[in-house]
């Protein structure tokens, strides 16, 4: 067995530079080839607003500061969501049902799964064009306020949503 | 092991189904990724385990070594080299899809279709096939001989009937 991993180990590296070498010639020749080396924040979500990190979010949270919103689907929001989230969808319509909080002008705070942030980007820039003026996109998510440990509630997370 | 199980695991024709089942779907796989790098380092960047700086390197490369390997194992040369370097792949994917699932993160697995919101997401299902091509390569390993293809194996079986 160990002559046959040896042997293989060998192949491995042929074809390791063969596909290293393929991939790398087509992407330089595609017209739609990506850098070799990411731009900083290039797989971040695309929105008009802005971005807020899990601390400065927890600190509008502690001060009562911050509405969240999160735009998933029904199911995966009753599942689990930041405590105290109202779900909306990222749809004019869903827009329009939140229209009562803005008069509060409360600090709003987009947010998905690390998987949908793209839903949560598209939210933020409909509730911008609503004349919300202090839209934020939380920029970890819903992962990074449950690995910072900060509260949520649904079906999975022990919970009954409000 | 029962004889008779291990005469049907080193059966050279079971071995080279496994071979055609495994290169088909790894050659499937390559397609999409292939086509559109930008999207499947989005999926590479949705489990958070990678560097962003090397996820485009990855995007680029990787499709590529699945196209390689899958035409290889099934067509012959370099075979074993194919099949030690699917099973680093897909060692990769079992490690990567399960840690998403014990970090709660509902994204596609990136495994056919690529991008946000395409394809299946990450779920036991997905470990568990990747899993079962993982033990299949050990199986190829094992048992695919040096450099075994079907015409001769077909022209041997017809030599010793005769």
């Amino acid at each position: 067995m160990r002559a046959i991993l040896g042997s293989a180990a060998r192949e491995a590296v042929i074809l390791l530079v063969v596909g290293a070498v393929a991939g790398l010639a087509v992407n330089a020749l595609r017209e739609d080839g990506v850098a070799l080396v990411a731009e900083p924040d290039a797989f971040r979500v695309r929105t008009n607003a802005e971005f807020v990190s899990t601390e400065d979010a927890w600190e509008l949270y502690e001060q009562g500061n911050a509405f969240f919103i999160d735009p998933r689907g029904a199911e995966a929001f009753a599942a689990e969501h930041i405590e105290g989230a109202i779900n909306a969808s990222p749809t004019q319509g869903g827009v329009d049902s939140l229209a009562w909080i803005a008069a509060a002008d409360p600090y709003v705070i987009a947010y998905a799964a690390v998987g949908s942030q793209r839903q949560a980007g598209v939210l933020a820039d409909k509730l911008l064009e609503a004349g919300f003026k202090k839209v934020t996109v939380l920029l970890d998510g819903l992962e990074g306020w449950k690995r910072a440990g900060h509260p949520v509630e649904g079906r999975t997370a022990g919970g009954e949503p409000r | 092991m029962s004889g008779a199980l291990l005469r049907v695991i080193s059966n050279k024709y079971f071995i080279f189904g496994l071979r055609l089942v495994l290169g088909g779907v790894f050659i499937y796989a390559s397609v999409y990724k292939i086509a559109d790098p930008a999207a499947f380092a989005k999926s590479i960047y949705n489990y958070r385990m990678m560097p962003e700086a090397t996820i485009n390197l990855m995007a680029i490369v990787m499709p590529w070594l699945e196209l390689v390997c899958g035409v290889l194992i099934i067509v012959g040369p370099l075979m074993r080299g194919s099949a030690l370097l699917m099973g680093l792949m897909l060692l990769v994917f079992v490690v990567a899809i399960g840690t998403a699932l014990a970090r709660g993160l509902d994204i596609s697995c990136g495994c056919f279709k690529v991008g946000d919101a395409a394809g299946r997401l990450v779920g036991l299902k997905t470990l568990i096939e990747d899993a079962l091509m993982l033990a299949a390569v050990g199986l190829i390993l094992a048992f695919g001989g040096p450099s075994f293809n079907l015409k001769r194996a077909v022209r041997s079986d017809a030599a010793r009937a005769d």
